[in-house]
């Protein structure tokens, strides 16, 4: 049971970027899953990509949902960009912190499409294989390879922007 | 083969894991020594995904797998309401009808006993002093009724023996063989037939009557 919240809550997490809007997720997750469990089968796949599947839709919803407001909030924020401005004068042994970098990868996460987000986060922060991200996000195999590309090097560059520096 | 940047960009995930074609990679390693921005960018691209997967997980707070485990048991709360209302559905199974049935007759059986009627039924029906009251009157009354049966039969017995008696002996009113004695297979009749259309009291009356009127001994 904690290994599932874990891996709900962090998938949600990593996607929305919001600490209090994953935990409501989550907790939704479980409901649908509760509710839906009846129509579990084993055709679904692992358990694992069944449950990784429905939170992907159900974050999409979401997103759908809060894209009004996102929109809204961003225009806020480019009226006081310094906030969100990349950090390139911290010190290397700074960014070497992995909290630090968490928290970079975290917020370049924010700033790619949802798209593209969702395939690296399932890829290369939850480890699902090519088959399994397929079946989750209901792609063909040559998309999912695509996205997670495009998704790696879009973030590459924004963590470059950041001033993270390659290992 | 002619390799662009673009094509770099497009399989460089392929690249770093090891599945391009052999020609393919070979001309994308020409393509690195002589670009200028292609190496830096797999060079990023390949350490933020080997960085990527040892990034430690967010920890949940510790009260969301309770919350959770709350928020699904209300859902066996919900389950459980839905099989109370399969719970009742089964009572239509016949061996549940049938006892049904019989709990239906027994109350119907109990109204008539103790006179209510369910058209006219009050509160006051159910209250136990009026239950206790009901079923003493109806007691009462079956006993009288019972008794009153018993004694028209007494009476109608007498008679019947007292009209026999009175034919075994012709002897008592030689005199008067002429006169319609209440003895005769006609007046018999006649009584029995009065028997049923009046009931025995009224007979047992007027017979006695007949008897002091038709000189008896």
């Amino acid at each position: 049971m904690r290994r599932h919240t874990r891996r709900v809550y962090n998938l949600a997490y990593r996607f929305t970027g919001n600490r209090q809007e994953s935990e409501d997720l989550s907790q939704e997750v479980f409901l649908r899953l509760y509710r839906t469990l009846a129509s579990y089968r084993a055709v679904h796949g692992e358990f694992t990509t069944w449950l990784t599947s429905v939170t992907r839709n159900l974050l999409i919803d979401h997103y759908r949902r809060t894209r009004r407001d996102r929109l809204t909030d961003s225009l806020d924020d480019e009226k006081s960009p310094a906030e969100h401005k990349a950090s390139p004068g911290r010190r290397p042994d700074e960014l070497a912190s992995a909290g630090e970098l968490s928290a970079q990868v975290q917020s370049a996460l924010q700033k790619i499409s949802p798209e593209l987000r969702e395939a690296v986060i399932l890829r290369d922060l939850q480890g699902l294989d090519y088959r399994e991200i397929q079946q989750v996000l209901s792609v063909p195999e040559g998309t999912v390879k695509s996205r997670i590309n495009r998704g790696r090097i879009e973030l590459a560059r924004l963590l470059t922007g950041m001033g993270v520096q390659p290992e | 083969m002619v390799w662009t940047c673009l094509d770099t960009e497009e399989r460089l995930s392929d690249y770093l894991e090891g599945v391009l074609a052999a020609d393919e990679r070979a001309a994308m390693e020409a393509h690195l020594t002589g670009c200028a921005s292609c190496p830096a960018l797999v060079a990023d691209v390949r350490s933020l995904a080997a960085r990527l997967p040892q990034l430690e997980q967010a920890v949940e707070p510790t009260w969301l797998m309770f919350r959770i485990l709350e928020a699904t048991s209300g859902a066996v709360q919900r389950k459980r309401e839905v099989t109370w209302k399969r719970f009742f559905a089964g009572l239509l199974a016949p061996r549940f009808a049938l006892g049904l049935g019989a709990v239906a007759a027994t109350i119907f059986i109990l109204f008539q006993a103790l006179g209510i009627n369910p058209k006219k039924m009050t509160a006051d029906d159910f209250n136990p002093v009026n239950f206790y009251r009901a079923a003493d009157r109806q007691a009462h009354l079956t006993y009288a009724r019972g008794v009153r049966f018993v004694n028209d039969l007494r009476v109608v017995y007498e008679i019947r023996s007292r009209l026999q008696e009175a034919s075994a002996t012709p002897s008592a009113a030689p005199q008067q063989p002429e006169q319609k004695s209440p003895t005769s297979p006609q007046s018999e009749h006649q009584l029995k037939n009065d028997l049923l259309r009046h009931g025995p009291s009224v007979i047992a009356v007027s017979a006695l009557a007949g008897y002091s009127t038709g000189g008896l001994p």
